[in-house]
C-alpha cells in the first residue's frame, strides 16, 4: 500500500491524483501531511520561495517521490531541482502538465515501490525491495538483511531471485545476493555497502558486477 | 532490560520428563522377571526415547516466542513439532545460528496496529480468533505476527508496556489491549468484534 501525502489548498489536485492511481489499480491511502509522518509520495503545492522550507524539513528515503506544484517561475523550478524534487508541475496548467507526465509518474511508482512478500505460519511480511541490503544463503535458508532488521526464510537464492525479479538484485557470490542500490564501492574481491558492511565477491560472479 | 513472551521452560520440562522416566524405571525395578518382560524392554526403551525426543522439546517451547529490548523485537514461530525438536536440540548442542526468524529494529518502527485474525484450530480445523500485530515501518514495509502465546498474558502485557515506553504508538481500534487486562479469554471478545464487523 502506497502512502500518499498531499499538501494543497486546491481539492482538484487531490481528486485528479486519486483518480489516476485508481485507474492504474495502484493501492494507496492518503496520510495527512505532517513532517513527522513518513509517506512514499509527497505532492506539495507552493506559492513562493519560502514554501520550499517544507521540502527541506520532512524525512525522505532515496525512493521517496516528491512532486511540486507551483507557479510558472524558472527560479523556483530550478531551486526545486536542487532539492531533488522529482517533478515540478505548473499550478496554472496542472491538468495538462499532469496528463503529459502520467507515464513518468507511473513508471516511478512501479519501479520504486516494489515489495517482497513472505508468508509462513504465524508471520506475514511485506518488505520494501529498495530497503533490502543483501541476502545471504546458509544451510537451506536465506537470511534477508534490510534496514528494518534480519529475516530468515527456508528458501534458496535462486528462488528468491526469481520471485523478486528485479534488475537491482545481483548474485555476487554463491551465498550472497546484493541490492545494487546499496553498493558503495568494489575493492578487489570485496563489495562494500553503504551501511559499511563488506561482502565477498566470487570469481564466477565478478563479471556480473 | 529485556522482556520475553513465550519463554522456554527448560527446567519445568526436564523435571516433568525425568519424573516420568524415574517412575518407569521404578516400575521396571519392582516388576518380576518373567519371559514376556524381555519383550517389554523394547517398549520401555521406546517410551523413554519418545519422552526425551518428542515430549521434552514439546513441553519446553511454546508455539510462538518473542522478545523485546530497547534495540530490537525478535520473533519466532514453531509451526510443527519437528521444528520444535530441531530448535531444542540445536539449542542444547549450542549450534544455533539464528534462534529467531525475524529481528525488527525498534528505531525503524512507525507504529504497531493491533488487530485480529482467524486461525484454524487443531484437531478438527475449526476457526478460532487470535490477536495480530501489524508492525508498520517508516519505509512502508509491514510485518505481521501472532503475539499472544496460549499460556499467560502477564509477560505479554509487560512487553507491550515496555514497547509503549520506548515511544512506539499502538493503534488499537478494537480496544483489544485494554480487554486483555480483564481476566477472561480474549477469543470471545475477538469473536464478538468480528461478528459486529461482519454484520456492519
Amino acid at each position: 500500500m502506497i502512502r500518499l501525502s498531499i499538501l494543497s489548498k486546491n481539492s482538484c489536485i487531490e481528486e485528479k491524483i486519486c483518480h489516476f492511481l485508481e485507474t492504474k489499480s495502484i493501492h494507496y491511502y492518503i496520510q495527512s501531511f505532517n513532517e513527522k509522518v513518513h509517506a512514499d509520495i509527497y505532492v506539495i503545492e507552493i506559492e513562493k520561495k519560502e514554501d520550499l522550507k517544507i521540502i527541506k524539513n520532512f524525512h525522505r528515503y532515496e525512493e521517496t517521490l516528491c512532486y511540486i506544484i507551483g507557479p510558472q517561475n524558472y527560479e523556483l523550478a530550478s531551486e526545486c531541482i536542487k532539492l531533488k524534487v522529482n517533478l515540478y508541475l505548473s499550478c496554472k496548467y496542472f491538468e495538462e502538465d499532469f496528463t503529459k507526465n502520467q507515464t513518468i509518474i507511473l513508471k516511478d511508482i512501479q519501479e520504486r515501490f516494489l515489495y517482497y512478500n513472505y508468508s509462513s505460519h504465524g508471520i506475514i511480511s511485506q518488505m520494501r525491495l529498495s530497503q533490502i541490503y543483501y541476502v545471504e544463503s546458509l544451510r537451506h535458508q536465506i537470511i534477508i538483511h534490510s534496514i528494518n532488521g534480519v529475516f530468515v526464510e527456508r528458501k534458496n537464492l535462486n528462488i528468491f531471485l526469481k520471485e523478486v525479479n528485479s534488475k537491482y538484485f545481483i548474485q555476487i557470490h554463491k551465498s550472497f545476493v546484493v541490492n545494487k542500490q546499496w553498493v558503495k564501492n568494489i575493492q578487489g574481491q570485496e563489495c562494500i555497502l553503504k551501511n559499511s558492511e563488506t561482502l565477498p565477491i566470487g570469481r564466477r560472479y565478478k563479471s556480473a558486477l | 532490560m529485556e522482556y520475553i513472551v513465550g519463554k522456554p521452560k527448560f527446567k519445568t520440562a526436564l523435571l516433568y520428563v525425568s519424573g516420568w522416566i524415574m517412575f518407569l524405571i521404578f516400575l521396571k525395578m519392582i516388576g518380576n522377571t518373567t519371559w514376556w518382560e524381555k519383550e517389554l524392554n523394547i517398549v520401555f526403551i521406546f517410551i523413554i526415547l519418545v519422552l526425551i525426543i518428542i515430549v521434552l522439546p514439546g513441553l519446553t517451547y511454546a508455539e510462538l516466542m518473542w522478545k523485546v529490548n530497547k534495540d530490537v523485537i525478535q520473533y519466532t514461530y514453531h509451526d510443527t513439532m519437528f521444528i520444535k525438536i530441531k530448535a531444542y536440540f540445536k539449542h542444547i548442542l549450542r549450534k544455533h545460528h539464528l534462534e529467531y526468524q525475524m529481528t525488527i529494529n525498534m528505531n525503524q518502527i512507525d507504529y504497531i496496529a493491533v488487530t485480529y485474525t482467524k486461525i484454524p484450530r487443531p484437531p478438527f480445523g475449526t476457526l478460532g480468533y487470535d490477536i495480530l500485530f501489524e508492525i508498520h515501518m517508516y519505509d512502508g514495509s509491514i510485518y505481521s505476527f501472532l503475539p499472544l502465546p496460549l499460556e499467560g498474558k502477564k509477560p505479554f502485557i509487560e512487553a507491550v508496556t515496555f514497547i509503549q515506553q520506548q515511544g512506539i504508538q499502538f493503534k488499537d481500534r478494537y480496544h483489544i489491549l485494554s480487554e486483555l487486562l480483564i481476566d477472561r479469554p480474549i477469543s470471545y471478545y475477538l469473536e464478538k468484534i468480528d461478528k459486529e464487523n461482519t454484520y456492519d
